[in-house]
């Protein structure tokens, strides 16, 4: 009968280094390279033909414009079209980045000076070719909060959905990038950074509670992409600056005198009710020896000058130097580009320094040369059985330390945090009303005193632009505008930006003879051009007052401000109202 | 029988990383290291042959890369469309060289579908088996390799061989019922 089939009884299968030495992903994407290369060359002569026919269009296009009557959206988006997606308006001023360090295998949390934090994970970083990165990465971030940061920083604003193009407002925004060795790097698959974004919205209702999104810029793709909702809490009040002329200034620092007060007050309480009721101390787990990892001992005599001369005192002490000569210390995994050269080396001294539980750090040293290392105290066999046992022993007496503690402490933290509240907001509701009393008359205190500290929390999946923002809608008002300067001269074919003064956004355009312009006939707005020369040629909101209510067309005379551009803080002079 | 299953979170993390190999192949690379020894073993048990295995492999991950900008998320694991991808390169390998394809057997599990079919085990039947199997259809051949001599859950062999995992279920046990009638004649 023919056979079908080779059937192979108990087959003898490939060990894992077998399966191993076959692996090569460089060469992979070397053969994808090549592939791909082929697979283009036999399209030169279609992609030639393509590419006439497209010139052929262009031209065509060209012509058909040239004959139409001045088209604004044509033109503003061949204007951005021609540009890169992110423009900031005015070279060498952009919000600057932060720079941090980050050791690859450890990661960290890093706080930025607006309170906002960043928790990296371990092993986040791989290069273009999908290698995970070492050593250290630089991290760069930046934050942007208010028109000024949007407009500078040249980030659009426009969101397009069901083909509604809204804008975007935002409740703080973020750019995060890293480099290694000045190269840039990418973000391993499945990991992310935490980010815990501090900023300030207006909160006019304090029971609607805000909600915003969160959205990734897409560069390549000219677009948004909605990623998540945006975790957002208010933390805190933000008390405005009132300066000491100002016919409020008593209210505003008494107001703030018996916050402060009550804060040190509550500050206070809290660290007396911490030592009424001392936190048990979670024990620590002993180290087994790994077997991977380098190990080595220290001298007895050597350790106990070492002892002397690090800040090891006490119980762990007297451990350290009675079990000196059952201890193993095993070079951590921790250490990057390690050498055990290192450890056959005679060594002139050490320094030893504890970290943390059973991790140190010794640098042996021989003249100028150190060389520092992070070392674990691990155990073996039979010591490290008891000392488990003892651990296990430790760890059941805390975790009921700990129950009886957490019944203890809760209802005293809860009834503190329910006094101070109560205390906070009578003393806020008393100054309200002083304000209120004191009839100032003055919009933009009013305004302020509904903005809120709050914390957006979201996880960044990759590095790129970052925004809390909700899509506003398009206004229903516009006009058709026309810009020209001081002496009549007609300002076009620069980008413009127009700001409403209650949304926290930007509107980028593009300045042409017929410019639609919407904007709020409630509230304050402003509008600018950067000119061909890096001025700022500016409408105040006086102007936008002033058109007649229906009007369809609208020629706007702008003031250009002489005034120095290379300065941000002069900037927001200039564009503060 | 080990059960081998994939959790809905995985695949969602998992189709994160095919999302950022679809912008950039280079981020291929942690998709390649899982799968490479499975698809390798896979392959192997079809060819017996290590560097011919080697090839058919490399052959899988350049198809998979070339066109993994057509793949989207459908529910189920990354690796059932590389195992779909493998059993194509492995059936091409077999058209082209006109030679049978093999198929590997442990003992235990062999025993594991003798049991199955509910018969005494006899050097007798075992002989009988061996040609039943030989007699099998490709398609049916694959159900029960999947099921039976790789230990996979049904949930596993539907995901391969691109069917749901009920009819994987009936589609194994009429083989099953076939098979019996065959070595009661």
């Amino acid at each position: 009968m023919k056979k079908n089939y080779k059937i192979v009884i108990n087959p003898q299968m490939p060990s894992e280094e077998q399966v191993a030495r076959h692996m090569d992903f460089d060469a992979l994407l070397e053969q994808l390279d090549t592939s791909q290369s082929e697979s283009k060359k036999g399209r030169i002569r279609p992609l030639y033909y393509y590419a006439s026919a497209a010139a052929a269009a262009v031209v065509l296009l060209v012509v058909f414009l040239v004959s139409q009557p001045e088209n604004h959206s044509l033109q503003s988006a061949q204007y951005f079209a021609e540009r890169p997606y992110v423009l900031p308006p005015i070279q060498d001023i952009e919000p600057v980045f932060s720079k941090y360090k980050v050791a690859v295998n450890q990661g960290g949390v890093y706080e930025y000076e607006s309170g906002s934090r960043l928790v990296v994970p371990a092993a986040a970083f791989m290069d273009d070719r999908g290698k995970l990165i070492e050593g250290e990465v630089e991290i760069h971030y930046r934050e942007m909060h208010d028109y000024v940061d949007f407009f500078l920083s040249g980030i659009p604003m426009v969101y397009d959905s069901a083909n509604v193009r809204y804008t975007l407002e935002s409740a703080g925004m973020i750019e995060i990038y890293a480099e290694k060795n000045g190269k840039r790097v990418n973000m391993a698959p499945g990991k992310h950074i935490d980010v815990s974004l501090v900023s300030q919205i207006d909160v006019p209702n304090i029971n609607v509670p805000p909600s915003y999104n969160i959205y990734q810029l897409d560069t390549a793709a000219r677009a948004w992409v909605y990623q998540d909702i945006d975790q957002l809490n208010i933390i805190d009040d933000v008390l405005p600056q009132v300066d000491e002329a100002h016919p409020a200034y008593s209210v505003f620092d008494s107001y703030k005198q018996e916050i402060a007060q009550l804060e040190a007050q509550r500050k206070l309480e809290n660290e007396a009710l911490n030592s009424r009721f001392p936190q048990p101390l979670i024990p620590v787990r002993p180290q087994k020896a790994t077997n991977t990892q380098p190990t080595f001992s220290i001298d007895p005599e050597d350790f106990s000058i070492l002892l002397d001369e690090a800040s090891i005192v006490g119980k762990e002490r007297q451990l350290l130097s009675t079990q000196i000569d059952n201890v193993i210390w095993e070079v951590s995994p921790k250490n990057v580009d390690f050498d055990t050269r290192s450890l056959q080396v005679e060594w002139e001294g050490a320094r030893l320094k504890k970290l943390q539980a059973w991790e140190y750090e010794i640098t042996y040293f021989s003249g100028d040369t150190e060389v520092p290392m992070i070392i674990n105290r691990v155990l073996t066999g039979d010591l490290f059985s008891q000392a488990m046992a003892q651990y296990e022993e430790e760890m059941k007496q805390y975790q009921l330390a700990l129950s009886e503690y957490e019944a203890a402490v809760k209802q005293e933290r809860l009834s503190l945090a329910e006094k101070y509240q109560s205390q906070k907001a009578a003393l806020k509701e008393a100054f309200l009303a002083e304000v209120a009393a004191a009839n100032l008359n003055d919009d933009d205190l009013a305004q302020s005193l509904s903005k809120r500290k709050i914390r957006n929390q979201f996880r960044a999946t990759g590095f790129g632009i970052w925004n809390c923002d909700r899509p506003v809608a398009p206004l229903e008002q516009t006009v058709k505008a026309k810009f020209v300067d001081p002496n009549g001269q007609l300002l076009r074919d620069v980008p413009g930006y127009l700001v409403d003064k209650t949304r926290n956004t930007v509107v980028r355009f593009l300045a042409t003879r017929n410019t639609p312009i919407a904007y709020n006939t409630l509230s304050d707005n402003m509008l600018w051009l950067v000119t061909e020369d890096q001025k700022i040629a500016l409408v105040r909101p006086d102007q936008f007052k002033a058109i007649p209510e229906g009007a369809s067309k609208h020629i706007f005379e702008l003031e250009v401000l002489e005034a120095n551009t290379k300065e941000e803080q002069e900037i927001r002079r200039m564009l503060k109202f | 029988m080990s059960k081998k299953s994939v959790s809905v979170e995985h695949m969602q993390q998992e189709w994160l990383e095919v999302q950022a190999a679809q912008s950039n192949p280079a981020r291929f690379r942690p998709l390649y290291n899982r799968y490479y020894d499975p698809i390798f073993r896979f392959i192997f048990r079809r060819t017996n042959e290590e560097e011919l295995t080697a090839d058919i492999c490399s052959q899988v991950f350049l198809k998979a890369l070339q066109r993994l900008s057509s793949y989207s998320f459908k529910g189920v694991p990354f690796s059932a469309w590389l195992y779909r991808i493998a059993s194509n390169e492995i059936a091409q390998h077999y058209r082209a060289s006109q030679k049978n394809r093999v198929v590997s057997i442990e003992e235990s599990s062999f025993s594991d579908m003798i049991d199955e079919l509910d018969e005494p085990v006899t050097e007798g039947l075992r002989q009988q088996l061996l040609q039943t199997l030989d007699q099998l259809r490709e398609g049916d051949l694959q159900l029960i390799e999947l099921r039976f001599f790789e230990q996979r859950s049904f949930k596993e062999v539907a995901e391969i061989a691109g069917i749901t995992e009920n009819n994987a279920k009936v589609r194994t046990y009429r083989i099953l019922e076939r098979m019996k009638k065959k070595l009661s004649n």
